[in-house]
């Protein structure tokens, strides 16, 4: 689909693109073949449940690192200095919560939806409808942006930085996004994530040991020429150069990242691929591989933002894009054409793996929550489900490219952000109430997610993310009543304290106490032997 | 589909799991299934205080960052700063912290629940039905 634009300055860009589109077509005809022949949804969904955990834990960070982590955290470091690399421990650090208290007891849930582990022990549809709704409102704005970050490639890709050949490559992608879920199903987005975890991995290792053999692996040269190299000097190692002294700023940092430290463990799309192994302790595995993995990709981006600074320096990479996006693709160019071709391959298979993750993630949200529980009360058939799934592959796809092609111009970076905020206020508590709390009960659930998904878009919608501020979505309108770009700071405790008091007071559910102890039970005694 | 003592035992309080073992005293397995149900409770209250005290020393560390930027500034060599020095100690701790968990997981909760498990294998297959797999039997 691609090849049709090698006419565009073949003489430099030729490789890059031959390179990139034989490598999406064998890609590609892996993905199927390994996907072919998915008629049941247990095998579209979840691929049977028979993946190894090593390989999950691959896809699992292939999933979750995105295009933001490989191209726009390290940009952000390059062109602020310490202030991005909160961006990179925020998320590692919320890891935490799904290693110790989410993987194993959502595994034996047997479920692969926060909508059906609810289910297993509250009201079927009432739940299903609004954890569907918000892994909808999770995935969308993930989505999106991702497929802006794509446009970034179109520069190396076609050696025109044009918003056409941006447009391209955003349509190009998400047509390719939409094949590889429709007919890959999971195991097809499984196979092109493992192919990605580990080409991140070694590009990003490659990148970074390039940096540090310039300068002799001494990290104060790093440092110092980064320092010398940047307009913001000594500040450039200090947190918050960019930030002022106001107190507005300062909290919005935190909020910011208390969305992306509790947002981890609700991120739907890595929810789903606990259900992809067959036993808790499998996913446990998976999981401690996936974030020791996280941990190692996020320390390597580190090592390229500050690189970018030093080799490139913050003027060019700002000159190039003024929010630091191509400062890991203009820090491969300084190491050749090859590192540049490698550089731009990895990207885009980044991109692409995660956005047929989030695809399938929300199709299944779609097609298993909302259309076969909530609407068809359950009665749809196997087949129906699996094709409407295939249906809500091809109109998320589509919904979000076009939304993609709107916003492309402009400042997308909240995007990415909201979509943790979310994650963390309509996703976790619930989750976190309906596998530990025994007074949870339905009422509390959709209050929860509800609640906690409204505070969340209605605050950034009322904030100057939206606004009011010369870098808002709609510069020139004036509806800011909340200060904060970043609402996790609220929402969070909105979701959280609404999911406790609705439950509470809640006296017309009797609380099934019989349910919750088979529940309770099967979280405690949790299935580790019987099936390896 | 009956499941005796099931529901007693896993009601919390220790009263009611002595009267349920004192009501079926001839299903008692080799380990003391209450002894091991409190291990486990105990275990995963250890498991939200982990997490919560992870989660504030984060946000600790955040608060102070941009609240004390200088002491975040102070070099301790060449250009590297006390933040930069936190920065890599979060790594650090965090590539610990997982492995430490795993490790404590594996050998301290694993046996505990393999036995509950297998005790409630037991006691399915002995109330006569024939689909006690892992996933279904606690039903």
């Amino acid at each position: 689909m691609t090849h049709a634009l090698t006419f565009t300055d073949p003489g430099r860009t030729f490789p890059v693109l031959a390179f990139v589109v034989v490598f999406v077509a064998c890609s590609m005809l892996m993905s199927i073949g390994v996907g072919a022949g998915e008629d049941t949804t247990a095998g579209f969904y979840l691929g049977e449940r028979r993946l190894a955990p090593g390989w999950n834990g691959l896809a699992m960070f292939g999933t979750f690192t995105s295009a933001a982590a490989f191209l726009g955290y390290p940009g952000k470091i390059a062109l602020l200095g310490y202030e991005g690399v909160p961006y990179l421990l925020a998320p590692m650090v919320g890891w935490v919560v799904l290693l110790v208290l989410v993987a194993e007891p959502f595994c034996n849930s047997g479920q692969f939806t926060v909508g059906g582990l609810l289910a297993s022990r509250l009201a079927s549809r009432p739940v299903h409808r609004a954890a569907g709704i918000a892994t909808l409102m999770v995935s969308m704005p993930y989505l999106i942006a991702q497929l802006v970050g794509a446009g970034v490639l179109a520069a190396p890709l076609l050696g025109l930085p044009d918003a056409i050949a941006q447009r391209i490559v955003v349509v190009c992608l998400g047509g390719l996004m939409i094949m590889y879920a429709v007919f890959g199903g999971m195991r097809g987005a499984t196979l092109v994530q493992c192919i990605k975890g580990i080409l991140l991995l070694a590009g990003g290792a490659y990148l970074a040991f390039q940096v540090f053999q310039a300068f002799h692996w001494n990290p104060n040269a790093l440092l110092n020429t980064a320092v010398n190299r940047s307009p913001l000097g000594r500040d450039l190692l200090i947190p918050g150069a960019d930030m002022g002294h106001g107190m507005t700023s300062k909290v919005d940092f935190i909020s910011l990242q208390m969305g992306f430290l509790f947002g981890v463990a609700g991120l739907p799309h890595l929810l789903m691929r606990l259900g992809t192994v067959s036993t808790p302790l499998k996913a446990r595995m998976s999981v401690k591989w996936a974030t020791i993995l996280v941990c190692a990709c996020h320390l390597l981006s580190g090592i390229i933002g500050f690189g970018a600074a030093a080799v490139v320096g913050a003027k060019a990479i700002e000159a190039a894009n003024p929010s630091g996006n191509s400062a890991t693709l203009m820090l491969a160019r300084a190491g050749g054409s090859f590192a540049l071709t490698a550089t731009t391959c990895v990207a885009f298979i980044t991109i692409l793996a995660v956005v047929a993750g989030i695809t399938l993630t929300a199709a299944t949200a779609l097609a298993h929550d909302i259309y076969g529980v909530a609407i068809m009360r359950g009665n749809a058939s196997d087949q129906s489900e699996l094709r409407f799934a295939r249906m809500a592959i091809f109109l998320i796809g589509t919904i979000s490219t076009v939304l993609a092609l709107y916003v492309q111009s402009k400042q997308i970076s909240d995007l990415v952000g909201l979509a943790f905020a979310i994650a963390a206020s309509a996703i976790l508590p619930a989750i976190l109430y309906g596998l530990y709390w025994r007074g949870f009960t339905t009422r509390g659930a959709t209050w929860s997610i509800y609640g906690g998904l409204i505070s969340a878009v209605l605050l950034l919608l009322l904030s100057p993310a939206v606004s009011g501020a010369p870098t808002a979505l709609f510069p020139h309108a004036h509806f800011t009543v909340f200060p904060l770009r970043n609402p996790g700071i609220v929402s969070i405790p909105v979701g959280f304290l609404l999911g406790w008091l609705v439950s509470v007071l809640d006296s017309q559910e009797r609380q099934d106490s019989d349910a919750y102890a088979k529940h309770e039970l099967r979280a405690l005694a949790i299935s580790h032997s019987h099936r390896d | 589909m009956n499941r005796p003592g099931v529901d007693q035992l896993n009601s919390g309080d220790d009263p009611q799991s002595a009267r349920y073992l004192a009501d079926a005293p001839q299903a008692l397995p080799s380990m003391d299934v209450v002894v091991a149900v409190r291990r486990l409770r105990v275990a995963r209250r250890w498991m939200f205080f982990i997490v919560i005290a992870v989660m504030a020393a984060y946000l600790l560390i955040a608060v102070v960052a941009v609240g004390a930027r200088d002491l975040m500034g102070f070099r301790v060599f060449g250009s590297i700063n006390i933040g930069i020095i936190l920065a890599l100690g979060q790594f650090g701790a965090m590539v610990w912290l997982v492995g430490r968990y795993a490790r404590y997981a594996k050998t301290s909760l694993d046996p505990v629940r393999k036995q509950l498990e297998d005790d409630f294998k037991w006691r399915c297959e002995r109330s006569g039905r024939v689909d006690c797999d892992a996933r279904t039997h606690i039903y």
